[in-house]
């Protein structure tokens, strides 16, 4: 095949795009039933992408309380976490299975914290956000035999886990490379092309079935966003490409009190929320007013999330914010030893930006923890293209929600395993077809405009300026004209802007460039999706809020909006969500 | 709240389409408040030079080693 005008041709029966948990976790189990796998890593493997920030993992499992059950654990994700707006059958498989899988990983390596008598133990500080679930089935990662408190980081242990396993494995894994489009002939999955901008080579991959799990799309938002660099919602892009249908993509998660200032600690809660580990701080305004007295009399500070993200946002709206845009946590009534013991690292960070919280106020701001719709899948995986399977928080299954909260390690490794098990089948079962010479020769040539292109503009450049649109119009609170400006502003870039990009580095290696003008097509296609079902989804429900419609609306606005591609552009539907296990009276 | 003031930042940088010797580059960007220097990379990429590329996934996992590894343990046997 060397008429192709690529660099290296790949063949193998299951492509896996993202080498986080659930990529790793759908690599290991379909190399197991026997196919051959190849797994594309955007970063590096095991320092990269949104698998690493959770810090705690939510099941059922011996560590559970007996009064708790799997049927109230689906209740919680299901009411909790996606305020009904949950595809029930999905959630329950997750309800079942999580607590197999994070047990599996012990026999991989993974230690659970346990106590002295060698039984897991509960998150001890399971508080975390006033008004959630019972969140009393909460895990986390202890390193090294240690009984810690403070903030864990489970992500990393489970996916150094994982790594090691697809290592044991030996499954085939490449870094530091960036899929740009997934080929489809008659509905069925023939390749993927793949850049390595490490080498600046173009990789054709030849399979009969791919595994998206690529993350999320929080980027989209940079820099008011907490999550890793490789989130740039590459996954939703490619499957949208591909003909799949994607689910809920206006919905996200964020966290209220985090830094304000500098850009690079806005990824960092000054506190998760604002009472978190009985630290019990004050909300105040520029004027010095507790303004959450005026939004919810009673809880104040404890109202749930959304509460105060609004708060926030209103105050800072109305002119009564600080000079970085925020609003500002005052820590000087709180004794420095419980925020120590309660909050030790928030602390550090906090001296170490150059607060001195017995004098200071800490300004914070809302930033986007995550977004939460995602790729259409079936139980096993699948979406509506035979041979994509899409798993983990690009796929719209239970994700990281934090109403139920510590959902999304559970997510990513039930729906990973899922999808390596049905590719795998798929494949076994389907003749591979060869991949359109004509797509494959205008993909490469798409790839390749950014460096053939001589003067033009930077990537980074078009990308920052994506990314401002999306936060200024389509972000905490949004309104109909806010939406349709940053809509206008997409069109604009999409029209004019994006075919004048131009990379400065035409030839050597480490091409970063690259690699942005690659996000930088699949975030407009991402953010367009975003911001046309939030034009579509006329309600405020859980971290979807809209000035124009402030009310959750379970009358007309209990449906899934679906996005597809169609001949004239995105077109959206929607479908009335199911209840066949948790039922609306019962709420 | 402050004056604008502008920071020298100079960064070793290699080339690897040249010759991949660690060179010396200095940039003059604009002063944030307390700002850090992954703010201060970002700033040069996006105003001044976007061939300017560097590994960076670590916001808000920076601090991998904040696990209080000597704290209180039940394996202590």
């Amino acid at each position: 095949m060397s008429r192709e005008p690529v660099d290296q041709v790949v063949e193998t029966d299951v492509l896996v795009v993202g080498g986080g948990i659930a990529g790793s976790r759908a690599a290991i189990e379909a190399k197991r039933l026997g196919s051959r796998v190849f797994m594309i890593v955007k970063g590096i493997y095991g320092s990269s992408g949104c698998s690493l920030s959770p810090s705690v993992a939510s099941g059922i499992g011996p560590w559970s309380d007996p009064r708790d059950s799997k049927e109230q654990h689906l209740k919680d994700m299901v009411v909790l976490g996606k305020q009904w707006l949950a595809d029930q059958e999905l959630t329950k498989i997750q309800a079942e299975q999580g607590g197999e899988r994070l047990l599996e990983l012990e026999k991989w390596g993974m230690l659970w914290d346990r106590d002295a008598q060698d039984r897991i133990v509960l998150y001890p500080n399971s508080k975390l956000f006033p008004g959630t679930a019972l969140a009393d089935r909460w895990i986390t990662f202890c390193r090294r035999g240690t009984h810690a408190v403070g903030p864990f980081w489970a992500g990393h242990g489970t996916v150094d886990v994982l790594r090691e396993e697809v290592n044991r494995e030996l499954v085939p894994y490449i870094e530091e490379t960036i899929v740009s489009r997934v080929f489809v002939t008659d509905n069925r999955v023939t390749g993927a092309l793949a850049y390595d901008y490490l080498n600046c080579k173009i990789i054709l991959i030849k399979c009969s079935a791919v595994v998206i799990a690529s993350g999320d799309a929080a980027q989209a938002y940079f820099p008011h966003t907490m999550v890793s660099g490789e989130s740039t919602g590459d996954g939703f892009s490619l499957a949208y490409d591909a003909g799949a249908q994607l689910l809920n993509m206006e919905q996200f998660e964020y966290i209220a009190p985090m830094h304000a200032y500098p850009d690079s600690a806005r990824a960092k809660a000054a506190l998760e929320s604002p009472s978190e580990s009985g630290v019990m701080a004050y909300l105040v305004n520029s004027l010095g007013e507790r303004f959450m007295e005026r939004y919810s009399p009673v809880k104040k500070e404890l109202a749930s999330q959304e509460e105060v993200g609004w708060a926030m946002w209103r105050e800072v709206k109305e002119g009564r914010g600080g000079p970085h845009g925020g609003v500002f946590l005052d820590f000087r009534h709180v004794p420095r030893d419980v925020f120590q013991r309660g909050c030790p690292g928030r602390l550090e960070f906090i001296e170490k930006l150059g607060y001195d919280i017995r004098n200071d106020l800490v300004e914070v701001f809302p930033v986007v923890h995550t977004t939460t719709g995602g790729i259409r899948i079936g139980g096993d995986c699948q979406t509506n293209v035979s041979g994509l399977f899409a798993a983990g928080q690009v796929a719209f299954a239970v994700n990281d929600n934090l109403g139920e909260g510590a959902t999304g390690i559970t997510d990513a490794l039930v729906w990973g395993k899922r999808a390596g098990e049905y590719a795998s089948i798929y494949s076994r079962a389907s003749k591979p077809l060869e991949p359109n010479i004509d797509d494959v020769a205008e993909e490469v040539h798409r790839v390749k405009t950014p460096l053939e292109t001589i003067s033009g503009i930077s990537p980074i450049k078009v990308m920052r300026r994506l990314q401002r649109a999306m936060w200024k119009g389509a972000s905490i609170v949004k309104d109909e004209k806010s939406l349709q400006e940053t809509l206008a502003e997409i069109e604009i870039i999409q029209e004019s802007i994006v075919n004048q990009v131009s990379t400065r580095i035409k030839t050597g290696m480490f091409n970063y460039e690259m690699r942005e003008a690659i996000e930088l097509r699949h975030m407009l296609t991402t953010s367009e999706m975003i911001v046309r079902s939030s034009l579509t989804r006329k309600e405020s429900r859980n971290r979807f809020q809209r000035s124009d419609y402030p009310k959750r609306d379970d009358e007309h606005w209990l449906k899934h909006i679906i996005v597809e591609k169609s001949h004239a552009g995105m077109r959206l539907s929607t479908i009335p969500v199911e209840f066949p296990y948790v039922k609306r009276e019962v709420a | 709240m402050k004056a604008y003031r502008e920071i020298a930042v100079t960064v070793i940088r290699t080339n690897a389409e040249t010759d991949m010797k660690p060179t010396p580059v200095q940039y003059w960007i604009p002063y944030a408040d307390r700002m850090r220097v992954i703010d201060a990379l970002n700033c040069i990429r996006e105003h001044i030079d976007s061939s300017l590329g560097f590994r960076w996934s670590c916001r808000y996992y920076a601090k991998r080693t904040q696990l209080p590894l000597g704290h209180s343990s039940g394996f202590e046997a």
